[in-house]
């Protein structure tokens, strides 16, 4: 019953004119970064962040975020449908069936199919995160220092290990996180860590800063390498609409995907993308007619297009009811519930109930807002790839430079922006995931906190890491994730 | 790649050890049953140089096909879109919103994008009154003081 008044109550925060304009701004920017090649939704809930200050109510800003997000998943299908471009990192397995669908004269029907199977699996998404989040949070509120800290450590080895192709790179990224996280005022004592006796880093590293440099203008950097070429636009779609029998022969690749990405969502480190590349290759390995796969399979494009919606939905679990982020981009809006004053983790059902429920229903809103949106829409968004990258970074890099300086009205932050900017280019350049060291970042406080929370009430033992169930359970696991690689190498050199 | 890696590993430990100096050497790291503020930092760069080892030792060697940095010119467009975007951050701080904006447009267009200046000014004046309209007229931000706003 508390569940059903608080979404009600959620329901009639969402569908106040504000909440309710908001909500479609976020759907509507999400579908077009989606649509771009080159901004993903990290990247722009980063430039955004600082329009949280301006918005004032958190609810109202956290709905726009996260009509971001998920709009992105919509719109990313698209220009791998039509370009085999992929606009979002979530959609690049589209770009096999998808494409192939559409040089067969059934961009329309992959379109549309993509468009359904988002909605369906968004909405099982959120009625699902509708039902497991409020008992979810309820035993996360007994949990103590010992269980956050192994919790975080976990959710941060999935973060490095699931990432890229290198675990051990992935691992130094969470390492670098967290030390740069460390930066500034230590929030116990008060002593200044790693400052060099300069004021800018006195107040440690803004997380603003850190990720709009990071993804906002190290990927226009990255982006300077490939030539994003808009002027293949020229697929003209007749038809949006599937016909009966692809609805029939997708109905379970549809329901597939939306399960397999709600279990990908829940993970650290999981999220979209994995989740997409996931249900594809499940889908082609069940299916009866696997060599149709990467010929224009439909079912290859209804599978992952699901699964990174349904994921989207479940990885705000993890982050409202823990306080644990799982993806670069639900760390973006974890902070940005920080900006406005709002703790992401179990005590966020009684403190702010009301962002929470605000949230989750108008999720259920944006979904049917993005199914209106996309389908009719579908040729406006085509006609926005024929923006040019030329004009699109500045714009980026002004709309960040503005959102860094609003945040402290500091030049420097400006400056320090671009360092950081260099940096992620460089990162990159090296093969090293940007996803990883934010969410250590957004995380390092929590993990500092609870160790040392953890041995001033053990009086330094660590035992206290393995009395308790959860958190014993936590570090069993990042034990196995560890040896068994190392076992597996250990093995591969003897038979070599 | 191995090559940069291995670069890459021994840069990470260099900052690791450092930061180890700096930890014990400035900040205090305590004991475990009362941690320091350098306790924290100090454990992470332990455990950034010994994953820096692992990298570094993971990826010696020779290589078959050693990969360059940069793929062949792949330099020239992110070095000269750096230079851009630091007379970008120079020009905000001192000249103002306005011209540091119709600059980054017309440098960026015509310099790293080799655009034609007529185009190039076009979206510059444009995209610039639009900015100036919604920032600084419809949000009232006040960018810092310099001798245009």
């Amino acid at each position: 019953m508390e569940l059903f008044n608080g979404l009600m109550g959620g329901f009639a925060l969402a569908i106040s004119p504000i909440n309710l304009l908001f909500c479609l701004v976020g759907a509507f920017l999400g579908t077009a970064i989606g649509v771009l090649p080159g901004l993903g939704p990290a990247a722009t809930i980063a430039i955004l962040l600082p329009m949280s200050y301006a918005l004032g109510s958190p609810t109202t800003s956290i709905i726009m975020m996260a009509g971001i997000y998920y709009g992105a998943m919509y719109g990313g299908s698209t220009t791998s449908i039509l370009l085999s471009l992929p606009g979002e990192a979530a959609s690049v397995v589209t770009c096999i069936d998808g494409y192939q669908m559409a040089k067969k004269g059934r961009a329309g029907a992959a379109l549309g199919i993509s468009a359904i199977g988002s909605f369906v699996a968004g909405t099982v998404g959120v009625i699902a995160l509708t039902f497991i989040a409020p008992p979810l949070a309820s035993i996360a509120l007994k949990f103590g220092p010992a269980e956050y800290f192994s919790l975080t450590v976990l959710g941060l080895l999935m973060a490095a290990f699931l990432s890229g192709k290198s675990a051990i790179k992935g691992s130094i990224m969470v390492v670098l996180g967290l030390f740069l996280g460390t930066v500034g005022m230590d929030p116990v004592q008060g002593a200044m860590r790693y400052t060099f006796d300069t004021m800018i880093l006195m107040d440690g590293l803004d997380f603003l800063t850190l990720a709009m440099g990071m993804f906002g203008i190290g990927e226009i950097l990255s982006n300077m390498e490939e030539k994003i070429d808009n002027d293949l636009v020229t697929s003209k779609i007749n038809r949006i609409w599937p016909t009966v029998a692809d609805l029939i022969k997708t109905r379970w690749s549809i329901l597939r995907g939306s399960l397999i990405g709600f279990i990908v969502g829940l993970l650290p480190g999981g999220g979209a993308v994995i989740s997409s590349m996931l249900a594809y290759s499940i889908e082609k390995k069940i299916s009866k007619h696997p060599e149709e796969f990467g010929q224009g399979a439909i079912e290859g494009v209804a599978a992952p297009e699901s699964a990174n919606n349904s994921a989207a939905s479940a990885s705000f679990i993890p982050m409202m009811t823990l306080g644990i982020p799982g993806n670069p981009a639900i760390a973006m809006i974890y902070a940005a519930l920080l900006i406005q004053g709002v703790q992401p983790g179990p005590r966020i059902m009684i403190e702010h109930a009301d962002v929470f429920w605000g949230v989750v229903a108008s999720m259920y809103i944006g979904n049917v807002l993005l199914l209106l949106l996309n389908l009719p829409l579908i040729g406006m968004w085509v006609k926005m790839l024929k923006i040019p990258y030329s004009i699109l970074a500045p714009i980026i890099v002004v709309v960040s430079s503005i959102g860094v300086y609003t945040s402290k009205n500091n030049v420097m932050d400006i400056m320090m922006m671009f360092i950081m900017g260099v940096l992620g280019y460089l990162l990159r350049k090296l093969k090293f995931d940007l996803g990883p060291l934010i969410l250590a970042f957004v995380l390092g406080r929590i993990l500092e906190r609870s160790l040392s929370q953890s041995l001033i009430i053990s009086d330094g033992s660590f035992s206290i890491f393995f009395q308790k169930p959860i958190s014993a359970a936590c570090l069993l696991v990042v034990l196995v994730m560890i040896v068994i690689p190392v076992i597996g190498r250990f093995r591969g050199k003897k038979q070599d | 790649m191995r090559k940069w890696d291995c670069l890459s590993a021994i840069v990470l430990a260099a900052i690791g050890l450092a930061a180890i100096y700096e930890a014990v050497q400035e900040i205090g790291i305590g004991t475990f049953a009362q941690p320091d503020p350098g306790f924290y930092p100090f454990w992470l760069a332990i455990v950034l140089v010994f994953l820096s080892a692992i990298l570094f030792v993971t990826n010696l060697g020779t290589e078959e096909q050693p990969l360059p940095f940069w793929g062949k010119g792949a330099w020239y467009k992110p070095c000269l879109a750096i230079a851009v975007l630091l007379g970008y951050f120079i020009l905000i701080a001192y000249i103002g919103f306005v011209v540091s904006t119709v600059y980054i447009f017309l440098a960026w267009m015509m310099i790293v994008e080799k655009e034609s200046f007529r185009k190039s000014a076009i979206v510059a004046i444009t995209i610039t009154g639009i900015g100036y309209l919604v920032f600084v007229v419809l949000m009232g931000i006040s960018f810092p003081e310099g001798l245009l706003i």
